[in-house]
């Protein structure tokens, strides 16, 4: 992970976890609103001047995209430039308690994914794996959803201890140098 | 002049972008004009709640983004104006097709066409209504204030906005 990426990040166990192992002012801790972690990273992608460095990748759940389905369609329609999408699928709301959730049983976000248009759509469940897709994502220009299928571990640690405009001015402070030309 | 043109005219010379909209018959005029303007850069999210979150990814890199939608949507968006702008403190920028008034033709706006102003109330996020043609120059005002305050605003346009 280049060091100029924005991160934004789903709401619950997935901010607290990406806070306790790997805070960074770029990376925006998405506290409520579920289901908007991937609008939020489109609307940055959409919004960066050319010549920005480094890419937006959103990283949320299998119940963050089920709430938002249609924004796989807004994604394959509009393929803005340097969006690097993971869902992490462990087909359940891990944060409330492992309610299992459509991608336990017939869902396959992947070939959603495809059929909504996205050119770059890779399905992985090891580690290795997904480290070399990550990797060919960010390498890209065009737009990838990489769906890893993970289980369902959900590690206890302590929540965000930043405010909503400590979270906000941070992160628009680092974005901004990230479009300065190197 | 024609009040689409006019409100095209204020989100161009206020740098407004992107333009985030889920349509409404009233508003196809304007969408059209904005169809055809790449500077605006006119995204069709799949829900309102949906743009929110575009709109709100836009601001935070340095953007001024509007939503242009219809009432109805308003609803759809509630929870994500609470939980996202409300608590980062990310302004938006609202044209509303305000429907369900004295000359709508379909009952079934009517029920969220009269709690629209009171919605926008409860969400903190002071309105505007531009009750005719004449009123159409005011938005440009209303847009350099959302750039300048850096605060929420919605202008509410009923059908007697267009007559």
């Amino acid at each position: 992970m280049d060091q100029n990426s924005a991160i934004v990040c789903n709401i619950g166990d997935a901010c607290k976890e990406l806070y306790s192992i790997a805070d960074r002012d770029l990376n925006f801790y998405m506290l409520g609103s579920l289901g908007l972690a991937s609008s939020i990273g489109f609307g940055i992608a959409v919004s960066m001047p050319e010549g920005s460095r480094g890419k937006t990748v959103v990283i949320d759940g299998d119940g963050g995209i089920l709430m938002n389905m249609g924004t796989l369609a807004t994604m394959g329609r509009y393929r803005p430039k340097g969006l690097i999408l993971v869902i992490a699928d462990n087909g359940s709301y891990g944060s409330t308690g492992n309610q299992p959730s459509a991608t336990s049983a017939s869902c396959d976000l992947a070939k959603a994914s495809i059929a909504c248009g996205i050119r770059h759509v890779d399905f992985t469940t090891d580690r290795t794996d997904f480290n070399n897709k990550f990797e060919d994502a960010i390498s890209r220009t065009e737009p990838g959803i990489i769906v890893a299928r993970i289980t369902q571990e959900n590690p206890v640690s302590e929540p965000v201890p930043l405010s909503g405009s400590q979270i906000r001015e941070r992160f628009v402070r680092a974005l901004k140098r990230r479009m300065k030309p190197e | 002049m024609n009040v689409n043109r006019v409100i095209h005219e204020a989100l161009t010379e206020s740098g407004i972008c992107p333009c985030v909209s889920v349509p409404c018959r009233q508003l196809a005029p304007l969408l059209s004009l904005l169809e055809r303007d790449p500077g605006r850069n006119l995204i069709y999210p799949a829900r309102e709640e949906e743009g929110l979150g575009i709109c709100a990814g836009a601001y935070l890199a340095g953007l001024f983004p509007v939503m242009i939608i219809q009432n109805s949507g308003l609803g759809n968006l509630v929870n994500a104006y609470c939980s996202l702008n409300q608590f980062f403190g990310i302004p938006v920028f609202f044209i509303i097709s305000h429907r369900g008034g004295a000359i709508e033709p379909i009952d079934a706006q009517k029920p969220m066409g009269a709690i629209t102003p009171r919605l926008l109330d409860i969400l903190n996020i002071p309105s505007t209504e531009l009750t005719g043609p004449d009123q159409a120059e005011e938005v440009y005002g209303h847009l350099n204030r959302y750039r300048q305050s850096r605060r929420s605003h919605a202008l509410l346009l009923p059908a007697e906005f267009w007559r």
